[in-house]
């Protein structure tokens, strides 16, 4: 007596014939599946670290004045050696043996009236010649004077 | 055997057999895996011989497809009947892509007849359409090949058993199971593929 199961039974039998193993790649793709899923929260943490370094150091970013600020506050002096910003300079006050008093210590040479005479002048040479070989000032005024002061020897 | 437990599931707290399975399948169990293709593989390639009108290499293509997407897309179900809709859906849309593959040579065509693209159409019962062509083309068989298929799988016998009363080896017996086997399957094959031209 033929029943359902029995009948399916054949069926399958002969359907499956000479048919490809199908649970082989099958349990491969359960595999696979798997091997995926476990290292999916690995490489989605990389990726966000990732994704997060990439986005605070893209050269294009704006970045705020905080952030500049504080970046520039952290920021070590490149140089080894810099060079002081001032120089430290040591005084004191100077005794009264120190001290040196001055004043002017000139006295009058000459006093030249000149006029207007033609051929007749006296070169800038030859008026310092007149103080020695001293130190000598020569001062013009309108009217034809000049003063001639050499210091004292 | 699918499972057919699930009317009978307790309380509704309680987790139905298709629940359990499917829920250890989507956590990649691998015996869960072996279970599954026991159960359902016998049933998707009886459908699938029937939705691909007894074209075995489309059939067993799509067979494997089945298996692969639902590898990938399985979800959890809470009843057999939700998981074999699901699964045949699965099967007609792998049936589908293989005889697209098939006919990859006619594409041309085919783009070019897209919007009117041929539906597949899946009888209300393709197991009993199944069942009952393989009764007539068992019928059809030669009467020494029919009463050793007969009582090979209709009466139960064992290969033992059989050798015994034809007086020849297990072997021999297993070689005439075979032959007969193929011979049925062929016929079984062209039935289809000749109501599918009809």
């Amino acid at each position: 007596m033929k029943t359902a199961p029995d009948e399916s039974n054949l069926l399958d039998q002969v359907l499956a014939e000479s048919a490809p193993d199908s649970l082989g790649p099958v349990l491969r793709a359960v595999r696979a599946r798997r091997r995926r899923r476990q290292a999916a929260p690995v490489v989605a943490t990389l990726l966000a670290v990732a994704l997060s370094w990439l986005a605070l150091n893209s050269p294009g970013r704006s970045r705020s004045a905080r952030e500049i600020s504080a970046e520039l506050a952290s920021s070590a002096p490149t140089a080894v050696n810099p060079a002081p910003p001032f120089q430290r300079v040591n005084s004191r006050a100077l005794s009264d043996s120190e001290r040196v008093g001055t004043k002017s210590e000139f006295s009058l040479v000459a006093r030249v009236q000149t006029a207007p005479e033609p051929d007749l002048r006296a070169s800038d040479g030859e008026l310092f010649a007149l103080a020695g070989g001293r130190g000598v000032g020569l001062f013009r005024f309108p009217g034809h004077t000049e003063l001639l002061f050499a210091a004292t020897p | 055997m699918p499972l057919a437990a699930d009317q009978a599931a307790p309380g509704p707290t309680a987790e139905s057999p298709t629940a359990a399975l499917t829920r250890r399948l989507v956590d990649g169990d691998e015996a869960a895996w072996r279970d599954f293709h026991a159960s359902y593989a016998p049933r998707l390639r009886r459908y699938l011989f029937v939705v691909c009108r007894g074209h075995e290499d489309t059939a067993v293509e799509a067979l494997q497809q089945t298996f692969l997407r639902a590898v990938k897309h399985l979800r959890i179900c809470a009843t057999e009947a939700e998981l074999w809709g699901w699964l045949t859906l699965l099967a007609r849309s792998a049936a589908a892509d293989a005889r697209r593959g098939e006919r990859r040579y006619l594409g041309f065509l085919e783009r070019w007849f897209r919007h009117q693209s041929e539906p597949i159409a899946v009888p209300a019962t393709p197991e009993d359409q199944l069942e009952s062509t393989l009764a007539s083309e068992l019928a059809a068989l030669p009467p020494d090949e029919r009463e050793l298929l007969e009582r090979k799988y209709l009466a139960g016998g064992s290969v033992r058993e059989l050798a015994a009363a034809l007086g020849t080896t297990e072997k021999a017996v297993e070689s005439r199971l075979t032959r007969a086997r193929q011979r049925l399957k062929t016929a079984l094959l062209s039935r289809l593929q000749n109501e599918d031209r009809a």
